[in-house]
């Protein structure tokens, strides 16, 4: 290869890789410029917004919105409601998840891989079916507006893929380790909690994220189960701005984006165990 | 030869000792309790009350009805509506995600800096909530004074802000395709991206040595490594673009003019605002077996590349 066609092989990747970025850069403009909006808007107030041209650039934000929310009961008690679903999900489906993940990977079970591909398929059942049959049971029980009631239907949405993904924790995880224990006298239940349980802290934490983000997302089951002062956070939402202050876009967005608020945070500071929990499952299986 | 393990060690230590089968089914067996309670069982309730008359009032007694709910629902050609929305959303849906999903994989993993950056900036729309989403793209789209609509007519695409998007048939579907693949990308990215990530580069520099170009390497060496994953991908997202409700409706509530009306819209709509359960079950009951139909053929076919979807 001569000089020159070496010369030009490199201008080519160089102008190559520059047009990546770039590409790259406008995409993420694009992608973004939604939540970007958000936040523009959060902090306008409403009559600014509903003139053109639209101001891109708030040079002059205000937080009224923002105060409005965290001086209104009605709203705070939203997130109350939110977070104790979300939080009662993600204790419940660990539970069952941790325990029976462990069984999945390691023990003969009879029927396992029947059971397994039955409870995967469940993701293609239309949820509405279950919801109507959970909406008929609580009338019975008694249970429609309560915690119990929403936090076990929330466990429904997420209870397939958090066995699947802990259990792909598991298994990457060498079965030597459990003979080792078992040699060195310890039981299986002690092996489980002490030996093997503090290896899969990672999947741990995916299923957390998991279970909180659907369980907080949710909208379905709650709009239905949940009524009066126990109605979540994104009914709350839907219904106060759907209706009564459908114009109020100042308002609305500021709601919108301390709605999100709680998942970004956990985004940010956990964004490496997330990328591992999604894709555990799906890349090995 | 793991039973007579099992019953050696019951001798030799001299207490009683479960089997690791019994021990092993004693773990799982809360998962499979609530999973029959809370899963099994209400869905094949829900098949039960799609033969059978189930208003509010009877709720918890539902009463056979010689299939009247399906004939319903075919008598007034609803469900083909319902049914062709719902696959038209999930195609457009799915397709736009997987293309934009693998370029914007494709551009991450190809040997740029920042990649985690990059990464982690694209994946903040998948963790906005689905009814911020659908009041987001509300006011984005909104006729008057969405920025969407003046972009459009400051690019001159639109003469004025006159664009109702929510008002039109065919604009409506594109918003909420739009909204949705907002949502999922990151999703979809995400994946690919780590399965082309676990691709052996060997097999790819060979190719390109051997005198394939790019394009050639990537469909004859990336796509059939990273296939499994592709599967899994595709198959996820029309189950769950099939399940989408929150973002349906709270942008265009079904409309307009049903032309919005999705399979899980109508069924939600059926049960919680008309009351009629058990028709909403009928709506129910042909999605699961399209569904089931549709991941037994995909099944058959992918039985010759020697793996299942589920």
């Amino acid at each position: 290869m001569t000089g020159g066609d070496d010369m030009s092989m490199k201008t080519k990747q160089a102008v190559s890789l520059v047009l990546r970025y770039l590409l790259l850069a406008v995409l993420a403009v694009i992608l973004l410029f939604p939540v970007y909006w958000m936040i523009v808007c959060s902090l306008s107030e409403s009559h600014a917004l509903t003139k053109l041209p639209p101001h891109f650039i708030n040079t002059d934000p205000t937080f009224e919105n923002y105060l409005k929310i965290v001086t209104t009961p009605k709203y705070l008690n939203y997130f109350k409601n939110s977070f104790i679903s979300a939080g009662g999900t993600v204790i419940l489906s660990l539970l069952i998840a941790v325990i029976a993940g462990y069984g999945f990977s390691r023990f003969p079970i009879p029927f396992k891989n029947t059971i397994l591909s039955t409870i995967m398929s469940v993701q293609m059942f239309p949820q509405v079916v279950i919801l109507i049959s959970l909406f008929a049971f609580y009338n019975k029980l008694g249970w429609v507006s309560t915690y119990q009631g929403l936090i076990l239907a929330d466990t429904t949405l997420v209870m397939p893929l958090s066995i699947m993904l802990i259990k792909s924790f598991y298994d990457t995880v060498p079965r030597s380790l459990d003979e080792a224990a078992k040699i060195d006298g310890a039981g299986r239940m002690r092996t489980m909690f002490s030996v093997i349980f503090p290896l899969i802290q990672p999947g741990v934490v995916a299923v957390c994220i998991y279970t909180f983000l659907n369980a907080w997302d949710d909208y379905l089951m709650a709009s239905i189960l949940m009524q009066g002062t126990m109605k979540t956070l994104t009914v709350g939402i839907a219904e106060t701005f759907l209706g009564e202050f459908c114009y109020d876009y100042g308002g609305m967005m500021s709601f919108a984006f301390i709605g999100s608020l709680p998942i970004v945070i956990v985004f940010v500071f956990l964004q490496k165990y997330m990328i591992a929990g999604l894709t555990a499952g799906a890349v090995k299986g | 030869m793991r039973r007579q393990a099992a019953a050696a060690v019951l001798r030799t230590r001299g207490r009683f000792r479960l089997t690791d089968r019994w021990f092993g089914t004693f773990l799982v067996a809360p998962a499979i309790i609530v999973f029959l309670v809370v899963i099994a069982y209400p869905i094949i309730r829900g098949i039960w009350v799609s033969f059978c008359a189930n208003k509010l009032k009877n709720i918890n007694n539902p009463i056979w009805n010689d299939f009247k709910n399906y004939q319903v629902i075919f008598k007034k050609g609803a469900f083909w509506n319902y049914f062709g929305n719902t696959l038209s959303f999930c195609f457009f849906t799915v397709g736009s995600q997987l293309v934009l999903g693998m370029l914007l994989a494709l551009l991450l993993n190809s040997g740029i800096k920042g990649r985690k950056f990059f990464r982690g900036l694209f994946i903040i729309p998948w963790t906005i909530p689905s009814v911020v989403v659908a009041i987001l793209w509300r006011w984005l789209i909104q006729q008057q004074y969405g920025v969407l609509n003046y972009i459009l007519m400051r690019l001159r695409v639109i003469s004025g802000m006159n664009l109702n998007w929510t008002n039109d048939p065919h604009m409506a579907m594109l918003a909420i395709i739009i909204a949705c693949v907002w949502k999922q990308l990151p999703y979809m990215m995400v994946m690919l991206l780590a399965g082309l990530q676990s691709v052996d580069r060997g097999l790819q520099e060979a190719a390109l040595i051997d005198g394939a170009n790019q394009a050639q390497s990537f469909w004859h060496i990336t796509i059939p490594a990273i296939r499994p994953v592709l599967v899994t991908c595709v198959w996820l997202s029309i189950t769950q673009n099939f399940q989408q409700f929150t973002i349906i409706n709270n942008m265009t509530g079904g409309g307009p003019n049903y032309a919005t009306q999705t399979l899980s819209v109508a069924a939600y709509k059926e049960a919680f605002t008309s009351y009629n359960f058990g028709t909403s079950a009928a709506i129910g009951v042909l999605w699961m077996v399209f569904l089931f139909v549709l991941t037994m053929l995909s099944n058959h076919f992918s039985d010759r590349f020697g793996r299942d979807i589920v």
